[in-house]
């Protein structure tokens, strides 16, 4: 699009957005937070959006996620500094330490912010959470109240098929 | 109320399945699914069942046959973090009791495509197409004009990638004597069932004895070896069926075969590196594994030296590969052997197997469903 002839429109969008955006969230380092405006801003553009009337929307963070995500970043930046590789006995601590929800939400931010690391970390963690796991024991584990028995049934007898579905067929 | 965080209901489903669920073992996707509606739903989800084919890693299925020869039951092994993995902390290996599940049924599998094992039945001329993970299956009808004696009946099952359409082959063995001639004739008799259709269709017959019962499916086509009998006129032939052509075609083994004839006898087919292979181990001293390229062109992928490893079969023929994805080969020899190779650390491995008796070959998990055959009866296990 006319990306030439809006350069003022650009420039006060990121004056605003620099003055909107918490104290605490600019500890994200400037590289990530520009980031973030450049890849919405893309987005905005490659959907036929105006310059002047860019809003940008961050996601909808909790403090104590957004400590969480400042931590990763932090500590990944430091260690990427210093000799170039992250520590995985790190990751797996960061990520091993927190709880259920915190998870989800980390995953949800990393995928939110296009931290590529903090996703896959998150998404790995959440997995390796389910393997060999009964049905029984996901739903303890993600705090899952829906019963398939009982609600959204369409029929009793699909409730019936769905109970015996898997532990039936494997051994 | 304290926050506690998101639930995973509440996390967007694209990528709950792009990130997480896609790449999980087939097993805990199988307990997933019966976790609750949600998760249900969007495992029956056709844009989940391609994903997870796209990222699917091979698998080994290991046939447990009982004492008359007949599959009993059937594992499926993934192939992605060992190569057979059995280990007690990490058991994703899924078994599966056909004797439970057809009492009285004297069973065989045929082949595998895209998850769906095709199985023929040996008394009741049936044919069974199932997807062990649905767990669905529906029956086929009989051929119309098949051999009466089961024996004299070969099939095949394949997947076109082009048609997207899956078909069943049926081939029949008519062999007639005349006493006044004193000559004999023999051809086989080609019958093909598409999935959906309801209806045999028969695309004529050719002349050639097929080594071996199982055919080995490539990108849309099926081959066979042809018999050594037939070698005598035509050295270098084995003979491919095309699912989307509906044709037959000779195909020349690597020009080594043609000269050698006795090295003939030990070779085998197989599937490598999504291309058709020949696998010889007719010599004591080596092995090797020509892959047919793309183009026409054999090229000798692969050369083992046997003499610097311990327990390696010698010359028996090698029945399946697969290659997993640290770059190790696992192989299944005729005489109940499975074994991988690995080419960075030069040594091989055996595996154990329960059960005395049993066959190995490859096959991909699948969420497909058989009720995207419109028209087929599909029951459920």
């Amino acid at each position: 699009m006319e990306k030439q002839q809006t350069p003022f429109g650009f420039h006060k969008l990121i004056f605003i957005l620099l003055i909107l955006l918490s104290v605490s969230m600019s500890a994200l380092g400037r590289d990530i937070l520009s980031d973030i405006i450049e890849l919405k801003i893309e987005s905005h553009i490659a959907s036929g959006g105006n310059f002047d009337s860019v809003t940008v929307e961050l996601p909808n963070l909790t403090g104590k996620t957004l400590a969480k995500v400042i931590e990763y970043c932090k500590k990944h930046e430091e260690s990427s500094e210093k000799t170039g590789e992250l520590s995985e006995k790190w990751d797996g601590e960061f990520i091993g330490g927190v709880e259920v929800g915190m998870l989800m939400d980390l995953f949800l931010a990393g995928y939110e912010l296009k931290i590529k690391g903090l996703n896959d970390l998150a998404a790995s963690r959440i997995g390796g959470m389910m393997l060999g796991k009964t049905p029984e024991e996901i739903r303890v584990i993600f705090d899952i109240k829906e019963d398939p028995l009982c609600k959204k049934s369409k029929s009793p007898k699909e409730g019936e098929r769905f109970a015996r579905d898997n532990p039936w067929a494997f051994q | 109320m304290d926050y506690h965080g998101s639930s995973i209901l509440d996390l967007p489903l694209n990528i709950v399945v792009d990130d997480i669920l896609s790449s999980l073992p087939t097993k805990t996707i199988i307990h997933w699914r019966c976790v609750c509606w949600t998760f249900r739903n969007i495992i029956s989800d056709k844009y989940f069942a391609n994903l997870h084919l796209l990222r699917s890693p091979g698998c080994l299925v290991i046939h447990h046959f009982d004492v008359d020869g007949y599959l009993s039951a059937y594992t499926v092994n993934e192939l992605k973090d060992k190569p057979y993995p059995n280990s007690p902390q990490h058991n994703q290996s899924m078994k599966f009791d056909l004797k439970e599940n057809f009492p009285r049924a004297k069973l065989h599998l045929v082949c595998s495509a895209n998850g769906f094992l095709c199985l023929r039945e040996s008394d009741a001329h049936a044919v069974c197409i199932c997807n062990p993970v649905m767990p669905e299956y529906l029956i086929l009808p009989p051929p119309e004009h098949t051999h009466w004696n089961i024996w004299k009946v070969d099939y095949a099952f394949g997947y076109c990638p082009v048609t997207g359409q899956y078909k069943v082959v049926c081939l029949s063995r008519i062999e007639t004597h005349d006493p006044a001639t004193r000559s004999s004739s023999y051809k086989l008799e080609v019958e093909v069932y598409t999935l959906g259709t309801r209806t045999w269709r028969n695309t004529g017959h050719f002349t050639h004895r097929l080594r071996g019962r199982s055919g080995v499916l490539v990108n849309g086509k099926i081959y066979w070896l042809v018999n050594a009998e037939e070698l005598c006129e035509c050295p270098d032939s084995k003979w491919s069926f095309d699912f989307e052509t509906e044709l037959t075609e000779h195909v020349s083994l690597p020009p080594k075969f043609s000269e050698d004839v006795f090295s003939y006898i030990s070779i085998s087919l197989g599937f490598l590196r999504c291309c058709l292979c020949v696998c010889d181990n007719s010599s004591y001293s080596d092995l090797a594994i020509w892959v047919f390229n793309e183009g026409g062109v054999w090229t000798r992928d692969v050369f083992i030296c046997k003499t610097s490893l311990r327990n390696w079969p010698f010359v028996d023929v090698i029945k399946h590969m697969a290659v997993l994805e640290d770059g190790d080969i696992v192989m299944f020899c005729a005489w109940e052997n499975l074994f991988s190779y690995n080419f960075n650390k030069i040594s091989s491995n055996h595996f154990n197997i329960s059960g005395r008796y049993f066959d190995v070959s490859a096959h991909v998990t699948s969420f497909f469903s058989l009720r995207e055959f419109e028209g087929e009866n599909v029951e459920i296990f």
